[in-house]
């Protein structure tokens, strides 16, 4: 008797209970898609809110991203590789943000970076203020975004084997250049993976940012803020941001299924 | 004639090395069970752990002395290493894997000039048609000439192989087996063979140390060591039945 038989009744049950998810999933997306005219889309894209929101978000999230990948991957490094008991807790810390929720790490950013904080006096010291600027915003998203990069690249750092650095040491490189020419590339695909889950996150982060860095059209009012706003006058007009983000974060997606593709062809040409 | 002996005393969680080898430009070839410390040691020669006193001496440089707090970083050392399993860097195809050794460093070589010398050493090694081919697709005895070629690329002075024919099946193994030996005796530089298969040594024609437990419990050639094995893993080892 094949396997498949053997289990027909069991993949039966399990056929039914993932439609029934997979409906959960996408049965939103479509009703949305559905609940939106022609002429609300058009006036929804041309209303005052939209381009600032788009063009913060897309400002904000990159800046994170950045910063998340340049002080997220060599941390990775150092999990993934260091003989230190330390990196089990370090890598506890670090996944953190994670289990809590984005209004508890607001309140918290506040709690740091507000002018009765913790930095507080020295950060008026010197002058800067951070909470309810762009600046906040970036830092609310590094916050809840950057677990998830550092996650993955770890788990990518911890899958090259040691003996690949050994040879790549032996053959002439420092531990430098061993990273860069070979630790580096071959952990590639699973930094890109980890680096747009964050950017995703960073993308649709809410809760962290309306209360650290506040709602305000142009300066802190990324797209899911202004879905927000919209929500409380124009329906439409939420339904339509919505929509804006859904796709942007389908054409993410979409990138990140085909660049394990696009680095194979380029890194291993054909004979 | 190049000498080279190594004396270590380094540790490794709970696992303790403590041995002292040596060799000239013949072959060595380190048996013991699993466990019993034949790969930390060819990783110390390397570099790739610190010891806690050792010195480690090849031809007239002194690369680790715990005495003099001498310890020759992993890439001044020229020491070829094929680690188990190759350890092929899965981002280059095989030219240039073969040539990394060239890329890197202080004898780092132009592009064109790298891309000759690795191709003369594929041709060598009778795998010029594998040269734009990706490591991945390749058989274990193809994987293991290219390993070879990426650590002979460097010239040098000693050479760690760690198993290098446990990956092979066994038809495989007996061709491989061959050219290695062959391979091993036109280098004529030192080098250290970690095996599990009485063989390698006989075709080798390799002086023997036997690991247990972090220690060399016997060292000779092989007709000592049939003679009068030390262990019963020596004994099966050199055993009919191996042979």
């Amino acid at each position: 008797m094949s396997q498949e038989r053997l289990f027909s009744p069991l993949s039966t049950l399990g056929g039914l209970l993932g439609v029934a998810l997979l409906g959960l999933l996408t049965v939103p997306l479509v009703a949305l898609a559905l609940s939106v005219s022609a002429e609300a889309t058009l006036a929804g894209l041309r209303h005052p809110l939209f381009l600032p929101a788009l063009s913060l978000s897309l400002q904000t999230s990159l800046a994170s991203l950045s910063l998340t990948v340049a002080l997220g991957t060599p941390l990775a490094w150092w999990i993934a590789s260091s003989q230190s008991k330390a990196t089990k807790v370090v890598a506890l810390l670090v996944e953190l943000p994670i289990v809590i929720p984005p209004a508890v790490l607001g309140v918290a950013l506040l709690q740091t970076f507000g002018r009765q904080g913790l930095l507080g006096p020295f950060l008026e010291n010197i002058g800067l203020a951070i909470p309810f600027t762009t600046q906040a915003v970036i830092i609310a998203q590094i916050v809840v975004s950057s677990p998830f990069f550092i996650q993955a690249a770890t788990n990518s750092f911890r899958k090259v084997d040691p003996d690949t650095l050994i040879v790549a040491r032996t053959l002439g490189s420092s531990s430098a250049l061993a990273f860069f020419r070979v630790v580096l590339p071959i952990s590639l695909p699973g930094l890109v993976t980890g680096a747009s889950l964050a950017w995703a996150r960073a993308l649709g982060e809410f809760g962290a940012t309306l209360l650290f860095a506040g709602n305000m059209p142009g300066q802190t009012q990324t797209m899911p803020l202004a879905i927000f706003s919209a929500l409380e006058s124009d329906v439409q007009l939420a339904v339509v941001f919505s929509l804006v983000l859904v796709a942007t974060g389908a054409a993410l997606l979409t990138c990140l299924r085909l660049l394990p593709f696009i680095t194979k062809t380029t890194w291993r040409p054909l004979s | 004639m190049r000498h080279w002996h190594a004396s270590v005393r380094a540790s490794v969680g709970t696992f303790i090395l403590d041995v002292t080898l040596k060799g000239d430009s013949s072959p060595v070839a380190i048996i013991g069970p699993n466990g019993s410390g034949k790969t930390t040691f060819l990783r110390f020669l390397a570099g790739a752990i610190a010891p806690e006193c050792a010195e480690f001496v090849l031809g007239s440089r002194t690369l680790v002395s715990t005495r003099s707090g001498t310890s020759a970083p992993m890439e001044g050392r020229r020491i070829g290493y094929l680690p188990q399993g190759y350890s092929l860097f899965s981002h280059l195809n095989v030219l240039d894997n073969v040539a990394f050794g060239l890329s890197v460093g202080p004898g780092r070589l132009a592009l064109a000039e790298r891309r000759n010398r690795a191709h003369s050493i594929l041709r060598d090694l009778g795998c010029s048609g594998l040269s734009h081919r990706p490591v991945s697709g390749l058989s274990g005895g193809e994987q293991q000439r290219i390993a070879l070629a990426r650590a002979l690329v460097i010239e040098p002075e000693l050479l760690l192989l760690d198993e290098p024919l446990a990956a092979l099946d066994a038809t495989t193994r007996r061709t491989v087996r061959g050219f290695l030996s062959e391979r091993l005796t036109l280098f004529g530089r030192p080098s250290i063979m970690a095996t599990h298969d009485v063989r390698d040594v006989v075709a080798l024609g390799a002086s023997i140390y036997a690991l247990d437990s972090g220690r060399v419990i016997q060292a000779g050639i092989l007709d000592d060591l049939i003679r009068e094995p030390a262990s019963a893993f020596i004994a099966e080892f050199v055993g009919p039945a191996a042979l």
